[in-house]
């Protein structure tokens, strides 16, 4: 699916069940992400993640509210609960269905989003590997001189934010003279088009979700 | 006919400190190699940034006029400027702001706003032009220095710039690899009528390139175009300086090792060191040598835990990659070729200090630090910001950094960069004086070769993926 289609759905999803209180909306939204998961063959450590890294806010919510909530409702502690699931696998389907350049493509194109924030962003995701390898170098050469840095400590910080400076400056200095100019327009080599299928899955997808929390059967 | 004009240019960082380029009027003709040279840190990329219009929009502050093909270069927006000016940085992986080379040649036809149809068959042209199609698709991150310079001359053919900017663009890459670039540079000038500047402190090989030298005078500010005479007598100097190698004598097998390297094999998607077995030697002065980009950093990062690599390279009989690096930096450390890299804290004193502070021994007092620092020049200095310090400046503050922390085994990569020939042998006979007297192990990386044989007791050399004791330096 087109990334900003698929984006806008995801948050929209995310932000009604926020509203609505049906714990059979959150399960379905659960197995569509991991079938959705499934079909773009996502490694398995990735859904064990999806499962634990939630799980503490999950139970202690769950706790909260069953016993320590003035209601101490049970529908309501396992609607918090599969909602912070469902939040958390909406994420992992964003993620496993594209990429972050994708992603980036489609938002100037789609989204006309301002050239300058995407490539920006780009640029900035490119940096990270830079920016651990000069964490690395900053930690070896504090260590050279009998200090211990951890990864909180303010001296590396000051030390990754000069050199990220640096960088930065070296970086738009390059790109202006790759001829990247501020929000000017540009060709696009490969152009972006949204097939009329988007538009059916995402009003199938809106339609399907206002019918069960909005049913009676629920 | 003149390309490129500058009238009356005076250019500042900040308008208090002294200009960089003062009252500078100077021509550059239509189709010509121009070398510009002169000493590091005059102000050579400054100019070039000058005329590519990256200054003053990103820094200091310029008067006076700089057109290209008689239009102001200030005045045009960036996309049509690449197409008249183009450049190419000395820092090979900072010029990119995309993934793969294929991604940045798009990246730059789409800011050209190239038509689509037509984009493919000028990322294809400008790959081969620059050799670099093989690798099209792989990630910078895992492309040497080199290859990297290569994507970025594919760059500048695929924007059809009609003048060409080279900052020090060899300074960190192999010598196989800056000979095809001066071969396809030529090529750009004689067959496609390209108006190039190259600046550049090393003269080899331009001689017989080249159809204008010119010359930065540092002390004032300004460029001129050197006569024939001149531009003869400069490339004879040169080539006189070119080090005249001295005897020097070949470890012999009994000596204790420091570092024992055993099918030792270090790279990035290539090896750069191949299956190397050999000893380096204990309390002793191990000069390092090899071209641009043979591998002779990623040793050092390889021996101080900051690279990995195979096959085993053991520090006093224990596998380094297996040592705790808090550690094992009480015992090896590292002068960084980059300076930043060296520096914690902001002022002179206040390096000095922290290094005083957690010194090893007592071997460093005070009052031999101050007698020091007056030997290298850098007396009076005691609050000034690290970072504003010369190149050469430093150099010598990070060498003394580290001899006060009293580390057993010192590795310095290019700490002569940038010093006169003065301070160079001020630093070396400190170096001697730390191997002999305090019983320390040293290995310098070193292009700067003036004199090392009288301080050195071995010479390394890193060629063809292969180290080597060689008996001469």
């Amino acid at each position: 699916m087109n990334p900003t289609i698929l984006l806008i759905l995801v948050l929209f999803v995310g932000v009604e069940i926020s509203f609505t209180s049906v714990i059979w909306a959150n399960v379905i939204i659960i197995a569509i992400s991991v079938l959705v998961m499934l079909r773009h063959r996502a490694p398995i450590l990735s859904y064990v993640r999806l499962l634990l890294v939630p799980l503490i806010p999950a139970v202690g919510i769950w706790f909260s509210i069953r016993y320590f909530s003035t209601a101490q409702s049970v529908h309501f502690a396992w609607v918090m609960a599969t909602r912070i699931y469902a939040y958390a696998f909406l994420g992992g389907l964003f993620t496993f269905s594209t990429t972050t350049e994708k992603t980036l493509a489609s938002l100037e194109q789609n989204a006309h989003i301002p050239s300058t924030f995407v490539y920006g962003m780009l640029g900035a995701f490119n940096f990270v590997p830079k920016i651990r390898s000069e964490v690395k170098i900053i930690r070896a050469s504090a260590q050279m001189r009998g200090i211990n840095l951890h990864f909180w400590s303010p001296q590396l910080l000051f030390k990754a934010i000069v050199a990220a400076l640096n960088w930065s400056e070296n970086l738009a200095e390059a790109m202006t003279s790759h001829g990247f100019t501020e929000n000017a327009p540009r060709t696009h080599r490969t152009v972006i088009h949204i097939p009329w299928w988007n538009y059916a899955i995402t009003a199938v997808s809106v339609i399907g979700l206002q019918l069960i929390l909005f049913s009676p059967l629920k | 006919m003149s390309k490129i004009n500058l009238n009356d240019v005076t250019f500042h960082y900040e308008t208090t400190l002294p200009p960089v380029i003062e009252h500078q009027t100077l021509s550059f003709d239509d189709g010509t190699f121009n070398l510009l040279t002169g000493p590091s840190g005059t102000g050579k990329s400054t100019l070039l940034k000058l005329i590519a219009g990256l200054y003053p929009a990103f820094m200091g502050e310029a008067i006076g006029t700089i057109t290209v093909n008689d239009q102001p270069v200030v005045d045009l927006p960036a996309s049509k400027r690449a197409q008249l000016v183009a450049m190419m940085f000395q820092n090979p992986s900072q010029q990119f702001a995309m993934e793969t080379p294929r991604n940045e040649l798009i990246f730059t036809l789409e800011n050209l706003q190239v038509p689509a149809d037509k984009m493919d068959a000028r990322v294809s042209d400008a790959l081969d032009f620059a050799g670099v199609t093989d690798f099209a698709d792989r990630r910078f991150t895992t492309l040497s220095g080199g290859e990297q310079q290569k994507v970025s001359l594919a760059v500048i053919v695929a924007l059809n710039a009609e003048v060409i900017l080279l900052d020090e663009p060899f300074a960190n890459i192999d010598p196989d690899a800056r000979l095809f670039l001066l071969t396809q540079l030529t090529t750009l000038v004689k067959k496609y009528h390209k108006t190039i500047i190259v600046a550049d402190h090393d003269l080899s090989d331009y001689e017989p390139l080249i159809d204008q030298l010119y010359i930065f005078d540092g002390e004032r500010h300004q460029v001129h175009q050197a006569d024939a005479g001149e531009a003869q007598t400069r490339f004879a100097a040169f080539e006189q300086r070119q080090h005249q190698p001295a005897p020097i004598a070949l470890p012999v097998a009994e000596l204790s090792p420091e570092f024992t390297l055993d099918g030792f094999t270090v790279g990035h998607q290539t090896p750069l060191i191949n299956d190397a077995s050999l000893n380096i030697p204990q309390d002793k002065f191990v000069v390092l040598t090899g071209a641009n980009g043979t591998g002779k950093s990623t040793l050092f990062d390889a021996l101080v835990k900051l690279q990995t690599y195979t096959g085993s390279l053991q520090w006093q009989g224990q596998e380094i990659s297996k040592l705790r690096a808090r550690k094992y930096a009480q015992h090896v450390a590292l002068v960084f070729q980059q300076a930043a890299s060296q520096f914690l804290t902001i002022t002179v004193a206040e390096e000095i200090a922290l290094s005083l502070k957690y010194q090893q021994t007592a071997a460093w007092t005070q009052s031999r630090i101050d007698a020091t620092l007056a030997s290298l020049d850098l007396a009076g200095r005691d609050d000034q910001v690290v970072y504003s310090l010369s190149e050469g400046q430093k150099k010598k503050l990070q060498v003394l950094l580290m001899l006060i922390m009293d580390v057993p085994t010192l590795l310095l990569d290019e700490p002569l960069t940038g010093l006169d020939l003065v301070s160079a042998h001020t630093v070396l006979k400190l170096l001697r004086h730390a191997v002999l007297e305090e019983h320390h192990t040293v290995l310098m990386i070193t292009h700067q070769l003036t004199d090392v044989s009288q301080y050195a007791d071995y010479h390394l050399h890193l060629n063809h993926h292969q180290l080597s004791y060689e008996a001469s330096l």
